[in-house]
Order: C-alpha cells, then sequence, then structure tokens
C-alpha cells in the first residue's frame, strides 16, 4: 500500500501538537498533584520517550516532504512539456495534412505550366510555414511553441498578425510556467478582443524586446471602446469589457509579475489596446 | 452520588457538546445539533468514568482522544482519517484553552486552582470562561473553513 506522504505528515505533526499541550497540562497539573497515578515517573518517562521519538520521526517526515515536493515540481514540468509536445505534434500533423494538398496544387499549377502562378503560391506557402514554425526562436522552446499555436489560431480566425523578436531570453525552469501563463494570457486576451471585429481591423502585433535589464514583451491589439475605460481598470480582478463574468486573465498576469518583481503598463489610445509587461532578467534566471 | 450526577450534567456534558462542535468546525460541515448532543453525552459520561478509572490525566487524555475519534467515526458518519484529525485536533485545542484559561485566572485573581475542588460555583465560573471561549473559537474556525470551501 502506498504511504499518503501528505496525510501522514498531517496527522504526526498534529499527534505532535496533542503531545505538546498534553506535556504542557501534566506538568501544570503535577504541580497540585492533580490526577497524577502513582505510576506517573514511569508514565513521565514514556511520556518522553514518546516525544523523543516524534522528534526523530519529524526529521525522517520533513525529508520524504521535501523530496515529494521536488517530485511534484519535476511532474508540473514534465506535465507542461508533454502539453507543449502535444501542441508540437498537433502543428505538426496539420501541416502533414495540409501538405498532401499543396502538392496537388502545386502538380496541378506545374501541369498548366502556369508558373508566375506557381511561384506566387510556393511564396505564400513558404510565407506561412516560415511565419509559424521557423521564425519563433524566443530562446525558450516552450514560448517559441504557445506562441506558434496562438499564431496557428490566430491564422484560423482571419486575423492578421505581425510579430518582432529581438530578444533571446533566458529563463530558469522554475519560472518557465509563470512565463507561458502570462504570455498565454495576454495572448488570449488579445485573440478574444479582436476576434469579433471586422476583418480589416483584425490585426494583433507582438513585440519581444530587453534593455540592459529587462525582457519587454509588447502585444498590441484594436479596441474600439478605448475611451470608455481607464488603463487602469483593466488590470482589476473580473473586469471584463465582454460584461459576461470573465475578466480574470490579466488580473492573473498582473499578480505573476508582481511575483516576478516586474511591472505591467496598459496603454488605450486612438482604438488601440496596448500592454506592456517588463520582467528583471534576473528574477527570470533566477533558479 | 448526587454531586457525580452534577458534575457530569454541568461539566463534563458541555465540555464533550463543544469538543465536538469545535471538531466539526475544522470540516466546516453541516452542524446536527441532535447529533452533537448525543455524541458529548456518550463522552462525557465516558470521559468522566475514565477519568476515575485511570487516575492519570495523561492516560486519560489518550482514552478520551480514542473515544472522540471513535464517536466521530460512528455516530458522525465521518471518512477515519477526517476523524482522527479533527478528534486529535479538538481535545489539543481544548486542552490548549484549558491551560490558558486556568493560568490567565490565577495570575488574575491569585485563587489556588486546588481550591476549585471544593468551591463549586468559583469552578463553575472558571469553567464557563473556558467553554465561552471554545465556542468562540469554534465560531472563527467554521467561518474561517466555510470561506475556504465557498472560495476554492
Amino acid at each position: 500500500m502506498r504511504i499518503n506522504i501528505y496525510k501522514t505528515a498531517i496527522l504526526f505533526f498534529i499527534i505532535q501538537s496533542l503531545l505538546i499541550v498534553l506535556l504542557l497540562n501534566n506538568n501544570y497539573m503535577d504541580r497540585f498533584s492533580f490526577l497524577q497515578s502513582f505510576r506517573s515517573a514511569w508514565a513521565d518517562s514514556v511520556f518522553g520517550l514518546l516525544i523523543l521519538l516524534f522528534n526523530l520521526v519529524a526529521i525522517v517526515v520533513a525529508r520524504y516532504l521535501y523530496i515529494t515536493g521536488e517530485e511534484a515540481e519535476r511532474l508540473k514540468n514534465a506535465s507542461l512539456k508533454h502539453a507543449h509536445m502535444v501542441e508540437q505534434h498537433r502543428i505538426y500533423r496539420q501541416h502533414h495534412h495540409d501538405l498532401k494538398n499543396h502538392l496537388t496544387v502545386i502538380m496541378g499549377l506545374l501541369n498548366l505550366e502556369k508558373y508566375n502562378n506557381l511561384k506566387d503560391y510556393l511564396e505564400s506557402y513558404l510565407h506561412t510555414v516560415d511565419d509559424a514554425l521557423l521564425k519563433v526562436h524566443t530562446g525558450v522552446g516552450e514560448v517559441d511553441i504557445l506562441i506558434s499555436s496562438k499564431i496557428e489560431i490566430v491564422r484560423s480566425k482571419g486575423i492578421r498578425i505581425g510579430f518582432n523578436i529581438a530578444a533571446r531570453i533566458e529563463c530558469s525552469k522554475k519560472n518557465i510556467l509563470n512565463l507561458v501563463i502570462i504570455m498565454a494570457n495576454v495572448l488570449d486576451n488579445a485573440i478574444e478582443a479582436v476576434q469579433d471585429l471586422d476583418q480589416p481591423l483584425r490585426k494583433i502585433s507582438i513585440s519581444i524586446e530587453q534593455d540592459q535589464l529587462d525582457y519587454i514583451f509588447i502585444v498590441i491589439n484594436p479596441l474600439l471602446s478605448t475611451g470608455l475605460f481607464t488603463p487602469e481598470q483593466f488590470l482589476l480582478e473580473g473586469f471584463s469589457t465582454k460584461h459576461d463574468g470573465r475578466g480574470q486573465g490579466l488580473f492573473i498576469v498582473k499578480g505573476l509579475i508582481e511575483r516576478l518583481e516586474g511591472s505591467v503598463y496598459i496603454e488605450t489610445r486612438n482604438d488601440q489596446f496596448k500592454i506592456t509587461i517588463e520582467i528583471p532578467k534576473h528574477k527570470l534566471q533566477e533558479e | 452520588m448526587g454531586e457525580k450526577i452534577a458534575e457530569i450534567l454541568l461539566f463534563s456534558f458541555p465540555e464533550g457538546i463543544v469538543i465536538f462542535y469545535l471538531a466539526l468546525s475544522f470540516m466546516a460541515k453541516k452542524i446536527n445539533l441532535i447529533r452533537i448532543v448525543a455524541m458529548g453525552i456518550i463522552f462525557g459520561i465516558a470521559a468522566y468514568f475514565i477519568r476515575e478509572t485511570t487516575g492519570s490525566f495523561v492516560l486519560n487524555i489518550f482514552c478520551a482522544t480514542i473515544l472522540a475519534i471513535i464517536l466521530l467515526k460512528y455516530l458522525g458518519s465521518i471518512p477515519i482519517f477526517d476523524c482522527a484529525i479533527a478528534g486529535i485536533m479538538s481535545i489539543s485545542l481544548y486542552l490548549a484553552v484549558e491551560f490558558l484559561n486556568v493560568t490567565f485566572l490565577q495570575t488574575l485573581t491569585g485563587i489556588d486552582p486546588t481550591r476549585l475542588q471544593e468551591n463549586f460555583s468559583l469552578r463553575m465560573l472558571w469553567f464557563l470562561s473556558q467553554i465561552f471561549m471554545v465556542i468562540i473559537l469554534s465560531f472563527i474556525i467554521r467561518y474561517f473553513f466555510s470561506r475556504r470551501s465557498t472560495e476554492s
């Protein structure tokens, strides 16, 4: 039978707290010779031995808790990697599936000797593949996959996307999950904001830059109701321009950024929503 | 005999009831007053006789704790692990409050606690403040745990 270390630890420390209170009360009562049997001396020795044993076992329990915590952290990272591998596989399969269609078109254009059309078609296809899979090199594999998958989603919704990655991020394993959550929430927020707009307005711009101290992430998308809300409102818990009980994403982002000692700025001007996130490099690299 | 019955009725029963109220507060479970009173009465009677039989404080508390766990399991219909945690924690907290109450009142009034055995009304007064503190503590724990379970 596998022992649940958390349950064991809870039970163990609660028994210890009972023993401590018991010792305290028993000593107090001993001063007034109240409820003390003639075998009190023996009882005290057994009691002392029991407390000693519990203290020794406490070391083992604490060590197991530490190991289990480490294991949980490792599993969390492994689970994240697995999720990203699944996403990568999905993108690969989609391209693999599309490849046959593209080859059919290419063959058709070749047969018809429409070389100019073929050239345009190939340029367009290469551009798509380039943008989705080849250009995303942030230095963090998980973020690359996340941005690639978001690009796929954005394209499937007919949204134009522009991105500029001018930084190579160095991020410790501990902070990868936080960075992915931040990016995912900001991108989801942008996608949600533009997907219902008219076709010409549907555009998202992503930029990853760096200065001497910080990594700077900028996401810009159109927002028609900029005058109705102050920038601070967007970071409040439960705030959503859709008014239907959502609005947790940017609040979560704000919490994570604060934990990383970074800053988040929002600008809403000229029907545009711009979110700028600055994360100190040393915090992101911190093990 | 009359004194024993009065002691069980006035001290052991309320003691048992507040211990189970405290135990169920840890689990933020809906309170069934009839069950709590039933558990408190059985616990009160049994605890009184355990105290009389063992004559040792440590042994008395061990037996009382086991009894509380058994009662929570069979009368409260609660999983055994939760019973053990709630039972041990409630007895532990009750004892801590008892210790604080007695030492605080002793410091404040300068009365020797051995006099409590002889002076019934004084004992009652000291005991009531202890019960009152445990009930307040139960309310705080219940409020805190209920809020946490609603949030999650």
